[in-house]
């Protein structure tokens, strides 16, 4: 399982126990708008989650939920009891599918109807609809159709070659965006976008406002406008753009639309008329190809500087692009015409409007270099170009100045880097003499120069490789340092004022801390080798000095070892209020199933314990509260009658007494009834008669434990589930646990269980035997007593001997774990005999001797050894060695 | 690498952007509410490239942390994770200095080519 759906179904148990407790919580103080939100806020981060995972049927039933407690949020529905059961209903559901999730990675097609039906309940709940929720108004677009795509004409015709191309003859997308003039203050850059346009071929900027003088502009404000041209789909732009529909309008334009011709209108009719003539026919025949070759066989002949020059390039262009013929038709007659060909705007208009439908076919964009850079030439050469271009421009008179600059300080950088200082020389001259001129005419010739001639062999791989990217930027204003070195000024003193006061917490595996655990252990026993070397030090080298100085850092590291230890124990603490949170939904739906009106009181939930009893406690607990609620309440009616008060009161409550958890859950129902008990027992055959006659109230009572004892009258589908008491004492004692119950007939029940507070450390008693040494939990341990060898009596092939006025069966440690050896008696004569208790039944173990007790972590047997029985675990002792601690239950039994 | 800051209350979201991201080769630093995240930012090291941030949240919601980011950050993208149903909130976002949204559930793919999308370079 991915490691994120793991997290998933944690989470989503988490969750969902917080909104249990929610609901309840509002159940009785409906109006509380904080545990609303809660509610709110847990199902909506559920419905996130949820979304990761490709589970569209839980997706929906939370997604329903949300909408009812989206209405509840906003006052048009309340809480009440319906609604609390379907939701706690749904959360059940939902439950189900996430462990449905947990086991198998998947929810089966079985939830899908069950889904649907909880799904229709639902919405059933939710006020009636004006069905005004489920209208999206789309917004209205805010931007004002541009007046023209004049804008085109100021593209450069070579630019606009490049885009006929690109289009393969079908529509492009125009584009105007108009940045809203605080765009960079919400992260917005407009360049960027620009710039990653998909399908990008020309763009134009413009400013909005003239600019005014230099020193009074604003540069945090945008000013301008851009228009481009790309053939990518309208829809492709417009998702490019979806964070600011409103600041963008996309126009599909006919490629015509793009071939507006330039140049001297000097007519060359001979030569047009035959080219005229002869399109018509190759039109006719549909001979694109040979209309692009006559293009070109006048374009040799005639200026290029001419009108006709200029169209009949955009012919060539187009024939190339694989233009449909009513296209070059169009651009024939136009040439013919000598008019530009008509572009409707309205028609582009309401083309945008049908943007949703693509363009016949896809534009073959990869086609031109042109849209994986911005031009077809070398970067160098392009800034080159674009600051000729720029010389062009008309510019005011008062900004004059600072067009020279701003053109001058590109040149230089790119021929700094690019051509060597006497390149750079040669540039100041020209500069010096524009400045001194009012004209920019001998840079214009400059960069002319400077440019290679020719349309074919201008690219030079090595240009592109010898200019660093960085010198295109460099005109780029750098107003993200400014913004960051004034808030880089605040930052410290904010820093200092903020100190986080809220509590964190943090969730961690638990194998982390198990493996830190362990590491700790060992290091306890590693720290022990202290001492040992402090004696060597004083015995064999002599050096009583380094031995007292390795005892006194033996003293140190101990004492960090023991309070590391301590810590780490602490960190798997949890408090009982986890598992008692269950109980309020719990006992809330038991007793309305049951008719009974019952209040739970919890106490104590702070007390702590080690995570794993805390965990294991739940299921007896629940079980324990069920019979309560089953057997041990009466009906509002019977209390009444016995003259009680009608709501039964349940108490549980928890407590830490020494090294202990100590809970009790207690009832003010109507008790155990021994004689009931009793006849029941004998019926079931767990007693005899003589034992029936002898038996005490209270030995009764505690027969409830008994394997296969149930005292419902009638199974109910709550306790009566074919496991009784005995299992709930089973799983008890199985952590280490004890259960106490006392029952007053007509006045309740108290059930006391107590519990370690951490098996994590458990105290053994050492025994050796056949020279080795075995752990024995102290749990079981009744007393440890020597008896004399003829005291040991064999009766049907077996020892007892009597202790304490009982026959107490007694075994070799030998026979138990298979020792060569027998136990050995000491110079009295008097045997070691550890007496312990297992399933209520006293038994001795005859061992060689006892050692001392001690406080070991226990651990499982691993590997290979994990298949032995008879041993509880190993644990590590503080001089290194293993000790195996025996599982006295598993030895007695199969003695 | 770019620095990227998530907010969100979900863990599980979080990890889910962050295991993305931290794929994709950025660097990923996050905060479970709005009041977490605004301490983490005032006192952070490096200016984030990028800030996301759920809007649904315990302490301090998305929309007031947008708010208050934007004080302290004014061009830093900032995007807002909002389900399919938000669509007030997202303007709400958009009219405090958020500078677009994702939509719950946002698959990796879409994830990477939104953040690509706003960040500078």
């Amino acid at each position: 399982m991915s490691p994120l759906l793991q997290q998933f179904i944690t989470d989503s148990h988490d969750i969902l126990e917080r909104m249990s407790q929610a609901l309840l919580a509002l159940e009785k103080n409906p109006g509380d708008e904080g545990v609303i939100d809660e509610l709110f806020r847990a199902v909506h981060t559920l419905k996130g989650n949820s979304g990761l995972f490709d589970i569209p049927t839980f997706t929906r039933v939370v997604h329903a939920a949300e909408d009812l407690l989206d209405k509840v949020r906003d006052k048009e529905l309340s809480i009440d009891n319906d609604l609390t059961d379907e939701l706690l209903e749904s959360m059940d559901f939902i439950q189900r599918m996430v462990d449905m999730v947990e086991a198998s990675g998947a929810i089966p097609d079985d939830f899908t109807d069950e889904a649907d039906a909880r799904i229709e309940r639902l919405r059933a709940l939710l006020p009636e609809s004006d069905g005004h929720d489920l209208v999206f108004e789309e917004p209205a677009d805010q931007v004002q159709p541009p007046d023209t795509l004049d804008w085109i004409a100021r593209i450069p015709e070579a630019e606009r070659l490049d885009a006929c191309l690109a289009s393969g003859g079908h529509a492009l997308s125009a584009i105007r965006y108009v940045p809203e003039p605080e765009c960079f203050f919400k992260g917005e850059d407009p360049l960027l976008l620009l710039r990653n346009l998909p399908g990008r071929q020309a763009f134009v900027i413009s400013p909005i406002e003239p600019y005014s003088a230099q020193a009074e502009i604003d540069v945090y404000r945008s000013n301008f406008e851009l228009q481009a041209l790309s053939t990518a789909s309208p829809a492709e732009i417009r998702d490019h753009f979806r964070y600011m529909p409103e600041q963008v309008a996309v126009y599909a334009v006919p490629p015509t639309a793009l071939a507006i011709a330039v140049g001297e209108d000097l007519s060359d009719d001979g030569l047009r008329d035959d080219f005229l003539a002869n399109a018509e026919t190759l039109l006719a025949k549909g001979d694109v190809a040979l209309l692009a070759v006559a293009a070109g066989a006048v374009l040799d002949l005639i200026s290029p500087d001419l009108k006709t020059a200029s169209m009949l390039r955009f012919i060539r262009q187009l024939a190339l692009a694989g233009a449909e013929v009513p296209v070059l038709s169009a651009l024939v007659k136009a040439l013919a015409t000598g008019e530009v060909p008509s572009l409707d705007i309205a028609d582009a208009a309401a083309e945008s409007l049908q943007d949703a439908v693509p363009p016949a076919a896809p534009a073959p964009r990869v086609k031109s270099a042109g849209a994986s850079g911005l031009g077809r030439n070398t970067l160098a050469v392009q800034i080159v170009t674009t600051q000729r271009q720029l010389l062009d421009l008309p510019v005011p008179p008062d900004q004059w100045d600072g067009r020279l600059l701003a053109i001058g300080n590109t040149l230089r950088s790119l021929l700094a880097v690019q051509g060597g200082s006497e390149a750079v020389g040669a540039l100041e001259a020209v500069l010096a003499n524009c400045a001194e001129e009012r004209s920019f005419l001998s840079l214009a010739f400059h960069l002319e120069a400077l440019l290679p001639s020719g349309d074919d062999d201008i690219e030079d791989p090595s240009d592109s490789g010898a200019l660093p990217a960085s010198v295109a930027v460099a005109a780029v204003p750098v107003r993200s340092d400014a913004a960051s070195a004034d808030t880089l000024g605040d930052a410290p003193k904010a820093a200092a004022e903020h100190g986080d006061k809220s509590a964190r917490v943090l969730k961690v595996p638990q194998e982390k801390v198990d493996r830190l655990m362990d590491l700790i252990g060992e290091m306890v026993v590693a720290k022990n080798a202290l001492p040992y070397l402090a004696t060597k030090a004083e015995e064999v080298y002599g050096s009583r000095d380094l031995a007292r100085e390795i005892k006194a850092q033996f003293a140190v590291i101990n004492r960090i070892a023991e309070d590391m230890q301590d810590g780490i124990m602490q960190v798997r603490m949890l408090p009982m209020s986890s598992v008692f949170q269950r109980f309020p939904r719990l006992v809330r739906d038991v007793a309305r199933q049951l008719g009974k009106r019952v209040r739970l009181v919890l106490e104590g939930e702070e007390a702590e314990a080690d995570k794993h009893i805390v965990e294991s406690l739940g299921d007896p607990l629940i079980h324990i509260l069920r019979n309560s609620l089953d057997h041990g309440l009466e009906t509002p009616e019977a209390r009444r009658a016995a003259g009680k008060p009608e709501e039964g009161r349940i108490t549980v409550r928890a407590s830490q007494e020494g090294d202990r958890v100590l809970i009790e859950i207690e009832d003010d129902g109507k008790g155990i009834d021994p004689a009931v008990i009793k006849r029941k027992a004998f019926e079931k055959g767990l007693i005899d008669e003589t034992r029936l006659e002898s038996i005490s109230d209270q030995e009764a009572i505690q027969l409830v434990f008994a394997p296969g004892f149930s005292t419902a009258e009638t199974v109910s589908n709550l306790s009566g589930r074919g496991v009784g008491m005995d299992v709930v004492k089973n799983s008890l004692e199985k952590i280490g646990g004890q259960v106490r119950l006392t029952s007053e007939k007509g006045r309740g029940t108290r059930i006391a269980l107590t519990l370690p507070l951490s098996v994590a450390v458990s105290n053994v008693l050492m025994v050796k035997m056949n020279g080795q040494r075995f752990g024995v939990p102290m749990d079981v341990v009744v007393e440890t007593v020597r008896v004399p060898r003829d005291e040991i009596h064999v009766i049907k092939g077996r020892r007892v001997s009597v202790l304490r006025g009982k026959i107490v069966p007694l075994f070799g440690a030998d026979e138990l774990l298979s020792l060569p050896e027998a136990p050995i008696a000491n110079a009295e004569g008097e045997y070691a005999v550890l007496v312990v208790r297992v399933d209520g039944a006293t038994v001795g173990m005859i061992v060689d001797g006892f050692a001392q007790t001690t406080d070991v972590i226990l651990k499982p047997l691993e590997g290979p050894l994990s298949g032995l029985a008879g041993f509880a675990g190993s644990a590590l002792l503080g001089d290194g060695s293993v000790l195996l601690v025996l599982d006295m239950k598993e030895l007695m039994n199969g003695a | 690498m770019k620095n990227i800051f998530v907010v969100d209350d979900s863990p599980l979201i979080v990890s889910f952007l962050k295991t993305t991201l931290e794929g994709a080769g950025f660097k990923v630093q996050s905060a479970a509410d709005g009041a977490q995240a605004l301490a983490a930012l005032k006192v952070a090291v490096a200016k984030p490239d990028l800030i996301i941030t759920d809007i649904n949240m315990p302490n301090m919601n998305g929309l007031e942390l947008i708010k208050n980011a934007r004080q302290l950050f004014r061009f830093t993208p900032i995007l807002a994770l909002t389900t399919e149903n938000q669509a007030a909130k997202r303007d709400e976002a958009k009219k405090l200095g958020a500078t677009g949204w994702l939509t719950k559930p946002v698959t990796p793919v879409d994830l990477l080519k939104v953040v690509k999308h706003v960040l500078p370079n």
